[in-house]
C-alpha cells in the first residue's frame, strides 16, 4: 500500500472510531438525558419535544438504555436539558421555570447570566425570538420501584410578572415492568 | 540551560491558560460575557455565561447540518471557530490552542508527574495527520451515520465542571453520564497524563484544533505570517525539540528520506528535524529548549 493508501487507511480509521463511538451514544442517551426544545408561550404539541426538529409535546427518559458505566456509577440521576427554550410570542417576557409532580429532589439549573436559581427565574427581559438554556436534574427513586407508578412530571414556563402559564413540557421515565400510564396498571 | 529555560515558557504559558480561564470559563468568562452584551440575548448561546457560550465544537458540527444554518449565521459566537481562531491561526499559529486553552493544557501539565517510560508515544505506532483529520471527519459526519457526539467528548464542558467547583459551584458534579465520564477519562489518563507529550485529545478529539492546524498549515506559505522556523544551518540534530514538543510534532529526519505523503515540511535540514505544520501549536517549548539557538517564532526569512 503506497504512503496516500496508508493515509486513507488512517482517515478510515478515526472516521470509524468516532462512528463507534456515536453509535453507543445513540444507543444509551436517551436512558440517561431527556433533550428537549421548548417553546413560549405555547399550547399543546408546540410545548416541546425531545428533538429539535420535532416537537412531539413529551421527553421520554427510556430508562433500561442506560449505559453500563451510568448503571454502575449514578443510576438514579437523569438529566433533562436543552439549549433552546424560546420567546415565540411577540412581547418581551420574563419567565421562571417550575417543575411538578418530580419526586422532591429535583435541582433546576440554566446557564444564562440572568439565572436566579432561588426563584427559578430568568431575571432580564427575554425579547421575542430570545434563546435561553435550560436544565434540571432528577433523583428517581432509590431503588427503582418496579411495576409502580411511574415516575414523571411537568416542566411549566410562567410568566413571572403575571404568574400565568406560558407552555408545559411532559417528562416521562419508562422501564421495563414500570408503567408508564399514570397509574400502575401493570402490577400484579 | 535549556531545561530551565524550557521550564520558564512552561511557566508562561501557565498564566495565558490562567487568561484563558478568565476569558471563557465561568464564573469569569469576560470574553463570553462580553460578546453577549454586545450582542443581546436573541440568538443561542449569547446568553449563556459560560465555556457553552464561546462553544468551539458544537459550530463545527453545525456546518453539515442544513437545519442549523440559520443559527450558525444568526449566533456571533459561532465565528469565534468557524473564523475567528482560524485566521487568528493563519495569520500567528494556533497561539490558542498554545497559550489560552486550559482544557488542552491542563492533561499536559498533569502528564509531568508521570514518568515517560510509561507513556504511550502515538507517533511511534500511529500516522497522526491523517487519523487527527479521520476524527475531524467523523465529529462532522456522526449526526447522519450514527449520532452526534460533539457535546457528549468535550473537554471544555469538562473543564468548565473543574473550574466552576474550583470556585464554588457544583452544579457540574450533579449530573454524570456514560459519555461524560469515558470523556473525562479519556481526556485526562490514557490521552492525556499517559500519552508522551500530554495531548493526545489535542491531537485527535478536538476539531476547534484540528481546523486550526489546517489553518496554520496553509497559512505558513505565506510570507508575512508567524510560525515557528528554523535554522537548518545551526541545527546540531540533538533531538532536545523533539523530546520536549507536547503535540509530538517534531520529527527527526535522516538525509536521505523523501517528503513523503500528505506530511507536511516546514523546514528540513540534513540529519536534523522537521516540524510538522498540521499539528504544531506554537507553544514555543522546542525555542526555549534548543541549545544551538536554531529555532524562533518569527516571519519567514
Amino acid at each position: 500500500m503506497g504512503s496516500r493508501g496508508k493515509s486513507f487507511a488512517w482517515v478510515i480509521l478515526g472516521m470509524t472510531l468516532v462512528f463507534s463511538l456515536g453509535a453507543y451514544n445513540k444507543s444509551i442517551s436517551a436512558g440517561e438525558r431527556g433533550g428537549f426544545v421548548m417553546n413560549y408561550p405555547a399550547t399543546g404539541k408546540d410545548a416541546g419535544g425531545p428533538s429539535p426538529r420535532a416537537l412531539t409535546g413529551a421527553v421520554i427518559v427510556t430508562l433500561d438504555s442506560r449505559g453500563i458505566i451510568k448503571r454502575t456509577v449514578q443510576p438514579h440521576v437523569v438529566e433533562i436539558a436543552s439549549h433552546v427554550v424560546t420567546n415565540v410570542g411577540d412581547t418581551s417576557r420574563r419567565i421562571r421555570f417550575k417543575t411538578s409532580g418530580f419526586p422532591a429532589d429535583t435541582e433546576l439549573h440554566s446557564r444564562d447570566r440572568a439565572w436566579n436559581a432561588r426563584t427559578g427565574e430568568i431575571e432580564r427581559d427575554l425579547a421575542p425570538g430570545a434563546v435561553v438554556d435550560f436544565s434540571m436534574t432528577v433523583r428517581l427513586p432509590d431503588p427503582l420501584p418496579v411495576r409502580s407508578v411511574p415516575v414523571s412530571g411537568t416542566i411549566a414556563i410562567i410568566d413571572a410578572s403575571s404568574g400565568k402559564q406560558l407552555s408545559t413540557l411532559p417528562v416521562m421515565f419508562q422501564q421495563s415492568g414500570f408503567a408508564t400510564a399514570g397509574d400502575d396498571c401493570c402490577a400484579p | 540551560m535549556p531545561h530551565s529555560q524550557v521550564t520558564g515558557n512552561r511557566l508562561k504559558r501557565l498564566s495565558g491558560y490562567a487568561i484563558g480561564i478568565v476569558l471563557f470559563y465561568a464564573p469569569f468568562a469576560l470574553l463570553v460575557q462580553g460578546v453577549g452584551m454586545l450582542f443581546p440575548a436573541s440568538t443561542a448561546g449569547t446568553s449563556i455565561a459560560d465555556v457553552h457560550g464561546a462553544c468551539l465544537r458544537m459550530p463545527l458540527g453545525w456546518l453539515t447540518q442544513p437545519w442549523m444554518w440559520p443559527t450558525l449565521g444568526s449566533s456571533p459566537i459561532s465565528w469565534l471557530p468557524l473564523a475567528v481562531l482560524p485566521l487568528a491561526a493563519i495569520a500567528l499559529g494556533p497561539l490558542f490552542c498554545g497559550w489560552l486553552c486550559p482544557a488542552g493544557a491542563l492533561p499536559e501539565y498533569l502528564g509531568r508527574i508521570v514518568p515517560d517510560k510509561f507513556k504511550f508515544d502515538f507517533k511511534r505506532y500511529v500516522d497522526i495527520v491523517p487519523l487527527r483529520y479521520g476524527f475531524l471527519a467523523g465529529l462532522l459526519l456522526a449526526p447522519f451515520v450514527a449520532s452526534s457526539i460533539t457535546c457528549s467528548l468535550c473537554n471544555f464542558g469538562q473543564m468548565q465542571n473543574l473550574v466552576g467547583g474550583a470556585f464554588g459551584d457544583p452544579s457540574g458534579f450533579v449530573f454524570f453520564s456514560s459519555m461524560g465520564i469515558i470523556a473525562a477519562v479519556l481526556w485526562i489518563v490514557p490521552l492525556g497524563m499517559f500519552t508522551k507529550g500530554g495531548r493526545g485529545w489535542c491531537l485527535f478529539l478536538c476539531p476547534a484544533g484540528t481546523v486550526m492546524g489546517l489553518s496554520s498549515k496553509l497559512g505558513a506559505r505565506l510570507p508575512w505570517t508567524m510560525r515557528v522556523r528554523g535554522d537548518a544551518s545551526a541545527c546540531t540534530g540533538c533531538g532536545t525539540c523533539e523530546d520536549v514538543c507536547p503535540m509530538r510534532a517534531v520529527d527527526r529526519v535522516q538525509s536521505a528520506e523523501p517528503a513523503t505523503g500528505i506530511e507536511p515540511i516546514e523546514q528540513r535540514a540534513p540529519g536534523g528535524h522537521t516540524i510538522n505544520g498540521h499539528l504544531c501549536i506554537q507553544c514555543q517549548d522546542c525555542v526555549s529548549a534548543c541549545p544551538a539557538g536554531a529555532l524562533a517564532y518569527g516571519r519567514a526569512r
